[in-house]
């Protein structure tokens, strides 16, 4: 949604859509063959053109014809020949981490802890793991207070706030 | 003139403090929600869907509401200030409101933003009052033949209106949206169709979780993603606009507001395509055009304009129909069913009174916004300074907080988590999300229609194609994607280009 000039804005790499366009000729076919040895309901006497697996056969072949186009579109940029990039480095640092923390906080914190205290928790980490790198030294201690400050407002401001006002389960 | 008597009746009943201080938060957490970048209104829409489903349902439908015209209006601020659209439906606005911010005169922008907003939903708003009663009437002639061709159309043209590059990846993405919607019990034999032997997969994908992962997860990555932004000035100067100024351009605006509602009744089509194709237009037919791109007020009405026209006129096909006209429409029929109100044709006549306090409900959120936007340009400066880090993990709190809320099933956050990843994996490649969600919304309503047409006609194929609405639709859509195709789009502008001299 920015401005900025983007390395992903309508000039994806041509490898990456062939990669892509074969993934979802795949799947397509996949779909096709699943609507196909889809149970006919034959015991049930429906009628033969109301079968469950008849829009799904029709998605699968609309998809492969899709991801047929896409993969000539992208040959023809000259796919096979280009090099795949992953787009710069520090944004794939950051998405990583980003994810990682993320991932963990539904899979592995909500379990585990009441879920104040696991958004507390969160909500912590992901700042102070961000803005660790933009401050230095002894700014450092003020980062760590502050995200801890907001991790707790956060954590029991939304518990409060969403079990008690809009009445509304935790996780 | 029983649609005033309803007008009337709901403005009259919407007017006790719990909702006008309900419009009040509702409309200010919108306007907060769309300037920040990284925010968008079908996030917004569809996590406060998850918030509030407790709530009455005129409560619950009106802070949505609010809500969406609010981060409508609201992503107008970043796009003068930080030159980043808060929302993508503002990205025209960024083209004429940065420049103007540059010279400094960056409140002037946001007060000509602040009220072509509200000029662009009024004609909106009196489009949905006039229109959706008339096409609730003709949809009512509509059968299984023609709400097949329907939800078809409206996944081709999304894919084709919204595929920023090659419009095969729009068609791709709708498709993927249908085969979602596949997943779980079948409407016609209730037979259960791609569950993998997961129970939970047996009631289908969720489409707010879908959504909320769709686009809240996966904003929240795409920000983290990408690089962080600079505000230009903080300088605020004149702020109301002089009425000469909005006079001027009148028919600018009007102009623009038209194009946005019709934008907005096409499905899937949403604000960002209404801002563009109104302020393309605005440039073609003006006086001044030299002076777009670098701060014409003419611009920047027609941006505004444009976008906030289509949240009014998305209302209309989701209310009549049950097919979103923009993204976070999609999530609002979704809430409507939540609460318990069915929309499609029959709404006229099972609830003939909603529909009219639709329009008394965005009536009340457009005067929020304008009030809120004029009072609040200032302090608001401030929440643009709150940065990423620490608003992310915020909203992604939220994310995982809202699908748990209405169904109390950890599956469906794992689905929200999905749809994140998913999501930001086919943004960054270039995908269309509106086709994504229509057809997550409008695979039941094709499939369902599909068989039962083919059922009633006895395998015989030829109704759909010799009914006269079906005839419309089907070439619509054939029309659709021979458009698409670049030999045929160069063939044809040969032909309607005049030889050179």
């Amino acid at each position: 949604m920015s401005a900025e000039p983007d390395s992903t804005a309508g000039s994806v790499p041509a490898r990456a859509d062939l990669f892509t366009s074969v993934l979802f000729l795949a799947l397509g076919l996949a779909m096709l063959y699943g609507g196909y040895t889809m149970d006919r309901l034959t015991i049930r006497q429906i009628h033969p053109m109301s079968i469950p697996g008849l829009v799904p056969m029709g998605l699968g072949v609309a998809l492969a014809v899709c991801a047929l186009v896409l993969m000539r579109g992208a040959l023809a940029a000259g796919g096979l020949r280009a090099r795949l990039a992953l787009g710069e480095a520090s944004g794939f640092v950051r998405l990583v981490l980003a994810l990682g923390l993320c991932l963990a906080y539904p899979l592995v914190l909500i379990g585990l802890l009441p879920f104040w205290v696991a958004t507390t928790l969160f909500v912590t980490a992901f700042i102070a793991v961000f803005e660790w790198t933009r401050r230095s030294g002894r700014r450092h201690a003020i980062a760590l207070a502050t995200a801890l400050v907001q991790g707790a407002l956060v954590g029991l401001v939304t518990a409060y706030v969403f079990s008690e006002l809009f009445l509304v389960r935790l996780p | 003139m029983q649609g005033l008597e309803f007008l009337a009746a709901g403005l009259v009943s919407l007017l006790s403090f719990t909702t006008l201080f309900n419009v009040a938060w509702a409309t200010v957490l919108g306007i907060i929600v769309g300037s920040l970048p990284g925010l968008t209104a079908t996030m917004g829409v569809a996590l406060l869907t998850t918030l509030t489903y407790k709530l009455p349902q005129e409560q619950a439908i009106l802070i949505l509401l609010c809500m969406y015209v609010g981060a409508i209006y609201g992503g107008s601020r970043s796009a003068i200030l930080l030159n980043i659209p808060g929302t993508p439906a503002n990205a025209a606005t960024a083209l004429d409101g940065f420049p103007l911010a540059r010279q400094g005169r960056a409140g002037y922008a946001m007060g000509i933003a602040t009220t072509s907003s509200a000029v662009g939903t009024l004609i909106g708003i009196v489009a949905l009052a006039i229109i959706a009663p008339l096409l609730a009437e003709v949809a009512l002639d509509f059968g299984s033949y023609e709400f097949f061709w329907l939800a078809l159309f409206g996944v081709v043209i999304s894919g084709q209106l919204t595929a920023s590059g090659n419009p095969v990846k729009g068609y791709i993405a709708g498709i993927l949206g249908l085969m979602v919607a596949m997943v779980g019990m079948e409407g016609l034999h209730a037979h259960v169709r791609f569950t993998f032997g997961i129970p939970e997969m047996n009631g289908g994908i969720g489409l707010i979780p879908a959504m909320v992962g769709a686009f809240g997860f996966a904003e929240v990555l795409t920000v983290m993603y990408d690089r962080r932004a600079q505000m230009v000035s903080t300088k605020v100067d004149r702020i109301i606009p002089r009425f000469v100024d909005i006079w001027r351009y009148k028919i600018t605006a009007l102009r623009s507001g038209v194009v946005g509602t019709f934008i907005g009744v096409i499905p899937g089509v949403g604000e960002d395509i209404g801002a563009w194709a109104s302020y393309a237009l605005a440039k073609r037919t003006s006086r001044e055009k030299d002076q777009f791109g670098k701060g014409s007020i003419e611009g920047l009405t027609a941006a505004e304009t444009g976008n906030s026209a289509v949240v009014p006129g998305a209302l209309i096909p989701a209310l009549t129909l049950a097919v979103p006209g923009s993204a976070p429409a999609a999530v609002l029929i979704a809430a409507l069913f939540i609460h318990g109100v069915r929309p499609g044709p029959m709404i006229m006549i099972e609830q003939p009174q909603f529909v009219y306090l639709v329009v008394a409900m965005m009536l009340l959120a457009t005067i929020a916004v304008t009030v809120f936007g004029l009072l609040l340009a200032r302090p608001l400066l401030l929440v643009l300074r709150i940065s990423r880090e620490r608003l992310m993990p915020v909203v992604f709190v939220l994310c995982v907080i809202g699908p748990y809320a209405i169904t109390q099933r950890m599956f469906d956050v794992w689905v929200m988590l999905f749809f994140g990843i998913f999501g930001f994996l086919l943004r960054k490649m270039d995908y269309p999300m509106a086709p994504l969600v229509l057809g997550i919304i409008l695979g039941d309503l094709l499939d369902k229609n599909l068989r039962r047409g083919l059922t009633l006609s006895n395998g015989d194929f030829a109704p759909f194609f010799t009914r006269p609405i079906s005839m419309v639709f089907c070439t619509l859509i054939v029309l659709t994607i021979l458009a698409s195709i670049p030999s045929v789009r160069r063939g044809a502008s040969r032909l309607l280009k005049p030889k050179a001299a």
